[in-house]
């Protein structure tokens, strides 16, 4: 028998082109978010939100990821700014190379603001590396005060919880105070936000989180 | 599932390391995997002899070494080995932590038989 030793990382050729992502991005000044969750929590309803909030002080441009149809990329459009449509055909996750094609087809001159919407899944997207500044999950009240235990790994790799459909609330069977405890037991730096795209609540104070971090 | 593009992607590595002629000699393909990377691997293996079926490589078997996850603690220094879900320090209970062991995703070894 003869073995050859190579020690190499299996996910090494995604990760150099997440790092080539990465190094445009920062030399353009460009805050990259990576936007996570499981389907429904309503990532797209706070995109909306957002770049009607923002649209008008800094430039912003989407990359949506879907299994299927461009549906979400009409929505995003609707509301006048760039976007680029990733449908993966049954991939669970975007990875490196479709964010550097996607970036390719957008431009990034003079952008402030780069949201990639991953797809629904709490799962894959949290061990690709797509050159993101930082990975922002969102959990939806219906979605019960447990799923910061159950996916652990996405909730330790992100940086920003957007607690959404706090308007439901009343209805669900869903503590915001398990929620916070059980993410911070996971990861202990997370910044949390709660908001509702029914009432608006919380979307300003996120926004205003966004302009912050531009400016710096 | 992402289980399927990792295989895909170990197959990439082992073409890049192992002469066309040479891929039926190929036994084992030796993987570290961490707790903590995300991979089933059952799912891994399902996927990877799915790929190789048919094909010059389909003698191949993975071998996986299963990497626990361990931190240590920012504040006392003390080396944790953790369950997975459970981010603090066994010693002094410091969520102030540093993961030094469990992401892993590597080829280590490619076994070919003489």
């Amino acid at each position: 028998m003869s073995v050859i030793t190579i020690e190499r990382k299996v996910l090494e050729k995604n990760d150099e082109i997440a790092n080539i992502n990465r190094t445009l991005l920062k030399e353009n000044k460009i805050l990259t978010l990576n936007l996570v969750s499981s389907p429904g929590s309503g990532k797209t309803s706070i995109l909306e939100q957002t770049i009607d909030h923002l649209k008008d002080k800094i430039k912003l441009s989407v990359i949506e990821g879907d299994v299927q149809t461009d549906f979400d990329a009409q929505r995003i459009a609707r509301h006048g700014v760039p976007v680029v449509q990733i449908v993966t055909r049954g991939g669970c996750h975007l990875d490196a190379p479709l964010i550097r094609d996607a970036m390719v087809k957008i431009g990034i001159e003079n952008l402030d603001l780069l949201v990639i919407e991953n797809v629904g899944n709490l799962v894959c997207p949290a061990n690709y590396d797509l050159g993101e500044d930082m990975k922002v999950v969102v959990i939806s009240t219906t979605e019960g005060d447990d799923k910061p235990l159950k996916y652990p790994a996405m909730f330790r790799n992100a940086s920003v919880l957007i607690i959404n459909k706090v308007d439901l609330l009343p209805y669900v069977n869903c503590s915001l105070q398990e929620l916070r405890k059980n993410a911070l037991q996971i990861n202990p730096k997370l910044e949390i936000f709660e908001t509702s795209c029914t009432t608006g609540a919380g979307i300003e104070l996120w926004c205003g989180w966004i302009l912050q971090h531009l400016s710096k | 599932m992402h289980e399927m593009s990792v295989a895909k992607n170990i197959l990439d590595i082992v073409h890049e390391h192992v002469q066309s002629e040479d891929e039926n000699r190929v036994r084992s393909i030796i993987l570290k995997i961490g707790e903590m990377s995300g991979i089933v691997c059952d799912s891994l293996e399902f996927c990877f002899s799915s790929l190789v079926h048919n094909t010059p490589l389909g003698g191949a078997k993975l071998f996986i070494q299963t990497i626990p996850i361990s931190a240590e603690c920012n504040f006392c220094n003390y080396n944790s080995r953790l369950e997975y879900g459970i981010f603090f320090c066994e010693k002094c209970h410091s969520s102030d932590i540093k993961i030094i062991s469990g992401r892993e995703l590597q080829i280590v070894q490619i076994e070919l038989e003489d």
